[in-house]
């Protein structure tokens, strides 16, 4: 298994617990990671917002530079991962557009011809790995803590693209938690939005949206959420004093975690490797 | 039956050239006639004002494409929508309604365009298939193409993605002890951006220049 990583603008320039956890873990699950030279953003959301084809040129040359590398890309964002499926749809059916992204691409020297596939960390971790083999590495099982999936909505939504997993009933990451001995139960708010894209305009809206999830989390007597998406653990991790302000709530104190991040810990790698020290909320808790 | 799935096809105004769709042939007027697009509009439409009728014209057609059936205004897509509980005067529902009747102007202008968390509840939840979230992402373009709304905090990503490739610069970040870290105290090599700057700008320069409406 090797794959083109694609961190994504947000996990590499801030959040460097995911990108140090999934460098640490999936190598040792035989996953070769290669890194891909010049790469950008994907373009979503904030440019598109603007350049609804600028957008597709970015998600474009992003797979051409995968595609030269003769590999499938990882992108570890969820946003990224479906800025990439639909720019790749859009192209696969208008051979105009796909002339055009490539007149444009050439002056890079790039070429898009759509033969790189496009994966998402799930899918690496329960389809292609699988949890048998995750079971036979976990040496130090995560016994009595109760956690909560959260995959975010683009790891499932929307359904008529393939998502990495079911819209009606995401479980691909319950499951892996499962697998390091953690318990994992269904909770009817788990494909609940985070609420991140409008923090940069309506900051309170977003606030607002997370903090009922942690709400309901807590609630449910989770001791944890648990995430693979760079914006969802960056609102629910680094914002719970904000809700606390804002709602007023200061029971809310939920750790929250990657998914990778927990993997490493059951797999035995020492938590500062793992990045946990840069988790601004109370995950200590889980440690003990 | 939805119309986009009606055989047909249209010709160039300018060259005669033939396209298999509306889509297809915005992009062929956007790269091939771009100049043509700009003495129409300063002929028909004079100033930036006018553009707005312009554009509801083009919203407004892009979503009749969508379906025949339109929106009976069933409310599936309020019900699921995280921002609705959150804002009021927020709902995906009335927006769909105010660009129905063609009263866009005012929500171009609005930043309630500006608050949807793209998390496609609305678009998964429409039994007819009409997707709010993507009319909202139409009026953002245009409203951002208008120049009468783009949130300072999209303006500054994008202003970094073509200086740097990508939104921002690598954070130096603080722990949970207020020790300060950076990619480099942590053992994380240096980014591979884009090596050359000038070309990556000039290719997303000249896309994003043109008219071309997707």
């Amino acid at each position: 298994m090797k794959y083109a990583l694609f961190p994504g603008c947000t996990v590499q320039t801030e959040q460097y617990g995911y990108e140090l956890s999934v460098r640490e873990a999936l190598p040792r699950l035989g996953v070769e990671l290669v890194d891909l030279d010049g790469a950008s953003c994907c373009g979503f959301p904030y440019f598109s917002a603007a350049s609804p084809i600028g957008w597709r040129y970015l998600s474009a040359r992003n797979l051409a530079l995968a595609e030269r590398l003769g590999l499938d890309i990882l992108p570890l964002c969820n946003g990224c991962h479906l800025s990439f499926c639909e720019v790749q749809r859009d192209l696969n059916k208008d051979e105009e557009l796909k002339n055009l992204i490539n007149q444009t691409l050439s002056i890079e020297g790039l070429e898009y011809e759509g033969e790189s596939g496009i994966v998402h960390i799930l899918e690496i971790l329960h389809d292609k790995i699988g949890e048998e083999k995750i079971v036979e590495k976990v040496v130090k099982p995560l016994k009595n803590l109760k956690l909560a999936a959260h995959p975010g909505c683009h790891a499932f939504r929307p359904s008529y693209l393939k998502r990495p997993d079911n819209s009606r009933d995401p479980k691909k990451l319950d499951e892996l938690i499962l697998a390091l001995g953690a318990e994992s139960l269904d909770y009817p708010e788990k494909r609940d939005c985070c609420g991140f894209y409008p923090s940069i305009s309506n900051e309170k809206a977003s606030l607002l949206i997370a903090g009922s999830k942690l709400k309901a989390i807590r609630d449910h007597g989770f001791e944890g959420l648990v995430t693979t998406c760079p914006h969802c653990f960056k609102i629910f991790d680094s914002k719970q004093h904000d809700i606390q302000s804002l709602t007023g709530d200061k029971t809310i104190n939920v750790p929250v975690v990657y998914y990778t991040q927990l993997l490493g810990l059951a797999m035995g790698i020492q938590p500062e490797k793992l990045g946990i020290h840069l988790n601004l909320s109370p995950v200590q808790q889980l440690l003990t | 039956m939805t119309y986009a799935s009606l055989p047909y096809v249209l010709k160039c105004p300018y060259c005669d050239e033939m396209l298999p769709s509306h889509k297809a042939l915005r992009v062929h007027i956007g790269t091939t006639h771009r100049d043509k697009i700009d003495e129409f509009m300063e002929e028909f439409f004079g100033g930036r004002s006018i553009e707005v009728d312009f554009v509801t014209l083009m919203l407004q057609r892009a979503i009749s494409d969508l379906t025949e059936e339109f929106c009976d205004q069933c409310d599936e897509c309020t019900v699921g929508c995280p921002i609705s509980k959150a804002v009021e005067g927020f709902t995906p529902r009335q927006i769909v309604a105010k660009v129905r009747s063609g009263d866009v102007k005012e929500l171009l202008k609005s930043d309630i365009i500006w608050t949807c968390t793209s998390c496609l509840t609305c678009k998964e939840r429409c039994p007819y298939e009409i997707s709010p979230y993507d009319i909202v992402t139409i009026l953002r373009n245009l409203s951002a193409r208008i120049g009468y709304h783009f949130p300072k905090g999209y303006k500054d990503r994008d202003k970094k993605l073509y200086r740097l490739g990508v939104i921002q610069e690598p954070q130096t970040i603080q722990t949970r002890t207020g020790e300060r870290l950076d990619r480099e105290n942590l053992g994380l090599s240096e980014l591979k951006l884009p090596s050359d700057m000038e070309r990556f700008t000039e290719a997303l320069n000249k896309l994003s220049s043109m008219r071309v409406i997707y």
